[in-house]
């Protein structure tokens, strides 16, 4: 905790960290207490930084409604994730989680009507897929934005690469949701502890920092909220993001500088198995990228059939694809061929 | 005394309900309301704040004009047209309702 905000460069710096983190709202809250000391002017920009980012919230909560209608009529199984779930759910006060999209999960058999549902809605794709129904099969998901400018992220499971793979969306799909009232309608979310490990999901897989409202996400619930532990061990099992899930803990509890407690002591201590370590590799340090995850993959889809459907799609992408994002099919095998060296699949 | 600011010609005690299709934050700025239907966010600070805080149930006019009072140790006599006139003005944004 802060009991005086600081001044000069250093409050310009804190500002500005806020900011590109999305935590502007948690900064604001912090301050709200009326034991921290700062100056007027300091107090009036985090007023008005916390009333835009509020605005664009329920703004996004509006989208999130439009998305869920359209997947309710096409009779579209889905979940919202993270920002408007974990911000009503997992804090005192929703006004304390800013969130910046709209994040639903939908089953993959579902995938591609729920992308015309919302296409239907005026959005477009930001990029193609590898190849014609490369998503639907093996992808994450995909960014759809409506006209206002608002991102849709439709997911079909919750990471790129090896782990995307060892998550068994369907099992979320098969247990009761859990629901956050938006407007008078309620909506489905994640259980708190498919939340959780969604969190440090996307704390550790997600981007190469994480954010600090994810990692705050992260102690949120392990701090705050009765979330079954045992549970979550019993599901990190299952989708073998043992090393993920103390990864993250570890590294909120570094990053936000929390007093240990068992659950973060125990997450220091977990030992990786050798699957954990070398798919980890794929997502972080210099050696990061998305193809690198992508090649990564290749031993955790299931089933020699799939493999080998994976594989070619990622060979024989779609041409515009592969002049878009790799310059053309030369420069991809290139790059694939490198992501398999630096991964240790080749000498 | 002010009439209450309520088209309702058959109930001469009609309720003020908060408007049930808003997307809500509350914080040190003020309130943020927007419709689920549509339109930008509006920022609700000062009295209208005040009020919006005391319509967390239904009241009467005159319940409400008195739970605001409380609040801010004050007669009720001395905000009333105040409050009413408030009143007025969420029901013009659409966020506040009145139920005959």
């Amino acid at each position: 905790m802060i009991d005086r905000l600081p001044q000069g460069p250093a409050w310009e710096q804190l500002w500005s960290d806020a900011v590109d983190d999305r935590a502007v709202a948690l900064l604001a809250s912090v301050a709200a207490d009326a034991d921290v000391l700062g100056a007027q002017d300091q107090f009036a920009q985090l007023d008005r930084g916390h009333e835009a980012a509020m605005r664009d919230c329920v703004v996004l909560e509006r989208a999130t409604l439009e998305v869920a209608e359209v997947l309710g009529q096409r009779n579209v199984s889905f979940r919202i994730l993270k920002g408007p779930a974990v911000a009503h759910l997992d804090y005192p006060n929703p006004a304390w989680r800013a969130f910046g999209d709209v994040d639903v999960l939908v089953p993959s058999a579902d995938y591609d009507h729920a992308v015309a549902g919302i296409m239907a809605l005026g959005a477009y794709r930001r990029s193609s897929e590898i190849r014609p129904g490369f998503d639907r099969r093996f992808g994450k998901g995909t960014c759809l934005t409506l006209r206002d400018g608002t991102q849709i992220d439709l997911h079909r499971t919750l990471a790129t690469g090896p782990f995307g793979f060892t998550i068994d969306t369907g099992s979320i799909f098969a247990e009761r949701p859990e629901s956050v009232v938006l407007a008078g309608v309620a909506v489905p979310v994640l259980s708190r502890v498919h939340r959780f490990i969604h969190a440090c999901v996307h704390a550790v897989l997600g981007d190469a920092v994480p954010r600090v409202v994810t990692q705050r996400d992260i102690a949120q619930i392990l701090l705050t909220t009765d979330v079954d532990l045992d549970a979550v061990r019993a599901v990190a099992d299952r989708w073998r993001l043992g090393a993920v899930v103390a990864r993250a803990v570890a590294g909120a509890w570094t990053s936000l500088q929390l007093a240990p407690t068992p659950e973060s002591e125990a997450a220091r201590r977990y030992a990786e198995s050798r699957f954990e370590t070398r798919a980890l590799a794929a997502y972080t340090g210099p050696g990061r990228s998305y193809a690198r995850q992508m090649v990564a993959a290749v031993p955790a889809v299931p089933g020699i059939t799939a493999k080998a459907a994976y594989l070619r799609a990622l060979v024989l992408v779609d041409r515009s694809y592969a002049h878009r994002h790799d310059g053309g099919y030369a420069r991809r095998v290139r790059r694939a061929w490198d992501a398999r060296v630096r991964k240790g699949d080749l000498p | 005394m002010s009439s209450a600011p309520c088209d309702s010609e058959h109930d001469s005690r009609p309720v003020f309900v908060r408007a049930p299709d808003l997307l809500i934050r509350e914080a040190e700025f003020g309130v943020v309301l927007a419709s689920r239907t549509g339109g930008r966010p509006i920022t609700l600070g000062g009295s209208a704040q005040l009020v919006w805080g005391v319509l967390d149930e239904p009241r009467h006019l005159e319940d409400l004009v008195d739970e605001v009072a409380r609040r801010g140790g004050v007669e009720s006599s001395e905000i009333h047209s105040d409050v009413v006139a408030t009143v007025g003005r969420l029901r013009a944004l659409d966020v506040v309702k009145c139920e005959p």
